[in-house]
């Protein structure tokens, strides 16, 4: 009976895992040979919105000025924009450098929060409560914003149903070591393809919390306190979810491109995308029922929408399968060991990596005109095994949270830069 | 921390592989296991050897490019020529000349002062006249040209770019390959093909049958000809194709309505006559207004857009398929810069005037 349950187990798992395959074809596929959707970026409008841009920061001393530098230089009218850098319980220098530019520009008009719960929900929610501008402008503070970037995410709001515009990311540190390089290629495989082929599809593109904009009135109503769950560790996925439920669109701008600093070291990758899996997981529980029955939904973007909510699952349950594949050698199943090993490392290899499937990254560095990066992508199994162990962590972490009732605690992701 | 990774992978990928061939070798005794075994970690190995190469040797590794002090500018062009030129002959003053510069290449700029090219002419260097242009027809210029004053374009001449300070007079026929831009008044001749920009700081004036790309003026006319029909013609066929009598898939809006709040719908969208729209509109397939509607805001579809006669839209107007616009109507407010867009096709008729800028990845065509 055991043995039956095991191999029914291995054999639901490589389903699961093929039909993800064959939704990332599909994207690559479209994204490659299909109607390519419009963004807006060629819009000019010259009564552009007021906006206030935030800037989340907790002990950014390393990239604090870099980020003010960008967004002071901006193409932006400087009667409608106001930037608001949150300091979130910082220990380090970042007030001192947040104080000395608000002397200088009064466009800078920076938050301080030492009381209160830590964390990005949290102190967008203080902040959006503060600010009366509609339009909400988001960069991470090691985020470096090119000049034309803010009126081509504003734009995007003269569009009644847009509740929120995503650009692109990429990473300016690359060539630092294998890692990073790594993160690169997942990058332009999830923004290139995946994410504008969900945008050309109608499915569910999703805010990443970064280089994008949300209108504030799609997010809380007039008497709401709060946007955000502070519990939930992605508030961009929550956000996302809530838009599409009330009938409210995300746009994906892959022409808006912004350099990131992308973690150097494997643990604090490690740590990122545990968060990613857990505030992901977090949404699915909280928010799947209501994202089934909204009518404002069709049919296909709804399954999108379960399927993104569920690629975090596929880590534990693929280092489930292998213990399973185990336990089947060990009680004399040998045919299991031999050909399921293969074939199962196929459908790994090609399944995830925070959603960036081979194929995807192989057919977003053809579009991106690289030539020799692409050779680094077999590499990209050691991410596979590597974030298997952080992802179901951070996936059993949310149902143990969960069901347990217990707060998750916001863990900042470290910054590398050097000057 | 890399290399002691890779030889984990390594002892890893070769320890599991061969330990299972092995012992399914033995449980099974048949060596077309350790020979599929062999196989598989070859094919799993052999794109590693690229892998290691990249690497330990480099060669593409640096971040994607993103220019970070890009903004969008109509004049970009007219700039970066105007730019050009004053770098390179910042002293010059004479009035003909020919001067060889370095630009990305070595090219000859020809300095002329009123020129009148002659009838067939051939121009093969970068032009610059310090005075007026004049030309004859059939005129073909092969390098960008600037003007400095005004220029009088005469039938059927070819530019690969123009460049003027004044005015600019087109006559029909006229080819331009790339762009052309003005500080003054552009009037465009009929059958005009007008490359993938034309940008003014004042007026252009397009006559019939004009091919365009990319358009961006403070104020755009189609000239107030006799209509020769075509649009109300596609028109009456866009909708009849719309099926009034399908209610499941037709948002009919009564004629005379007054509508404050933004309207959004997954439907097919018909507003009748001399509805007014105090806010924007969004429709998920076609949007089809008839005469006379008013519009405060935006429209943007994610199918066509068809704007019947003498409506008026202060917005910007968006759409993934095609935009026709029929006579009479008026996009944007004088002052003001608003877009049209679509990304297969814009069909403009006669009398038509839009504020501020018109792109299509398609076709776009004054009919």
């Amino acid at each position: 009976m055991v043995i039956l349950i095991l191999k029914i187990y291995v054999w639901f798992v490589i389903l699961l895992t093929s039909v993800y395959i064959i939704r990332q074809f599909v994207f690559s596929i479209n994204r490659l040979l299909g109607n390519q959707k419009m963004y807006y970026q060629d819009i000019f409008d010259s009564e552009l919105p007021p906006i206030s841009v935030f800037v989340p920061m907790h002990n950014e001393e390393l990239v604090a000025k870099n980020i003010l530098e960008s967004l002071i230089n901006a193409d932006y009218p400087k009667d409608k924009i106001e930037i608001i850098p949150i300091n979130d319980h910082s220990t380090d220098g970042t007030q001192k450098i947040l104080d000395e530019y608000a002397k200088k520009y009064t466009i800078i008009k920076p938050i301080e929060r030492n009381e209160g719960r830590r964390g990005k929900p949290a102190a967008m929610n203080e902040v959006l409560l503060k600010t009366k501008n509609d339009i909400i402008i988001v960069f991470d503070a090691d985020y470096m914003p090119p000049k034309g970037i803010l009126r081509d995410i504003a734009v995007s709001f003269t569009d009644p149903e847009v509740g929120s515009v995503m650009g692109r990311v990429i990473p300016e540190n690359s060539a630092t070591n294998l890692l990073t390089r790594l993160l690169d290629i997942e990058r332009s495989g999830g923004y290139q393809v995946d994410q504008q082929a969900r945008y050309n599809l109608g499915l569910v593109p999703q805010y990443g919390g970064t280089v994008g904009g949300f209108r504030k009135s799609y997010c809380m109503g007039p008497d709401a306190k709060q946007c955000f769950d502070p519990n939930i560790l992605t508030e961009d996925t929550e956000l996302t979810l809530k838009l599409f439920i009330s009938g409210k669109k995300v746009v994906y701008a892959n022409r808006l491109e912004c350099y990131e600093e992308a973690p150097e070291d494997f643990e604090v990758r490690g740590r990122q995308i545990k968060r990613w899996a857990q505030g992901h997981t977090q949404v699915l529980l909280g928010f799947i029922p209501l994202f089934i029955k909204s009518k404002n939904i069709t049919f296909l973007t709804k399954l999108d929408g379960l399927f993104l909510l569920s690629i975090y699952s596929l880590p534990p349950l693929f280092l489930g399968a292998i213990v399973a594949l185990l336990v089947l050698f060990f009680a004399g199943e040998a045919l299991y060991t031999l050909i399921l090993p293969l074939f199962f490392a196929t459908i790994a290899f090609n399944a995830f990596g925070n959603f960036s499937s081979f194929f995807q990254i192989g057919i977003a560095t053809f579009l991106d005109g690289s030539t020799y990066r692409i050779r680094i992508l077999p590499f990209m199994i050691i991410n596979v095994f590597y974030n298997a162990f952080y992802l179901s962590d951070g996936f059993i972490n949310a149902f143990a949270n969960h069901f347990l009732g217990k707060a998750s605690v916001w863990q900042k992701t470290e910054r590398f830069r050097k000057s | 921390m890399k290399k002691t990774i890779i030889i984990i992978l390594i002892i890893l990928i070769l320890g599991l592989t061969l330990g299972f061939a092995y012992n399914n070798a033995l449980l099974r005794g048949n060596t077309i296991f350790i020979l599929t075994a062999l196989l598989y970690l070859a094919l799993f190995t052999l794109p590693l050897i690229g892998a290691f190469y990249e690497l330990f040797k480099p060669q593409d590794d640096k971040p994607l490019f993103i220019n970070q002090g890009f903004t969008k500018d109509p004049f970009y062009f007219y700039k970066s020529f105007q730019n050009l030129l004053c770098k390179n002959l910042e002293n010059h003053s004479k009035a003909f000349d020919k001067v060889e510069v370095f630009l990305s290449k070595k090219e000859t700029i020809e300095i002329a002062t009123n020129l009148k090219a002659c009838k067939k002419s051939v121009s093969e260097n970068l032009l610059w006249d310090k005075g007026s242009l004049s030309t004859k027809e059939n005129c073909v210029f092969l390098k960008e040209v600037f003007v400095s004053q005004n220029a009088e374009i005469a039938e059927n001449n070819t530019f690969r770019a123009l460049a003027v300070q004044g005015t600019a007079n087109i006559a029909d026929g006229v080819h331009i390959k790339r762009w052309f831009s003005s500080e003054g008044d552009i009037t465009i001749g009929k059958n005009g093909k007008l490359g993938i920009s034309l940008s003014s700081k004042k007026t252009i004036t397009l006559s019939q049958n004009c091919e365009f790309k990319s358009i961006y003026a403070t104020e755009i006319i189609t000239r107030p000809d006799k209509s020769h029909g075509n649009i109300e013609k596609l028109f009456s066929e866009r909708l009849d194709k719309l099926n009034l009598s399908d209610k499941k898939n037709i948002l009919d809006i009564e004629a005379d309505s007054l509508i404050q709040d933004n309207l959004i719908t997954i439907k097919n969208l018909v507003i009748s006559k001399k509805d007014i729209f105090k806010k924007s509109i969004k429709g998920h397939q076609t949007v089809l207004l008839k005469e006379g509607v008013k519009v405060s805001g935006n429209i943007f579809s994610e199918g066509d857009i068809i704007i019947g006669p003498n409506c008026e839209i202060s917005g910007n107007i968006f759409a993934q398929g095609e935009i026709i616009i029929s006579r009479g109507c008026v996009i944007g407010q004088k002052g003001k810069i608003k877009s049209l867009i679509a990304k297969k096709q814009i069909l403009l008729d006669s009398n038509v005037k839009i504020y501020g800028h018109i792109n299509t990845h398609g076709k776009g065509l004054a009919l």
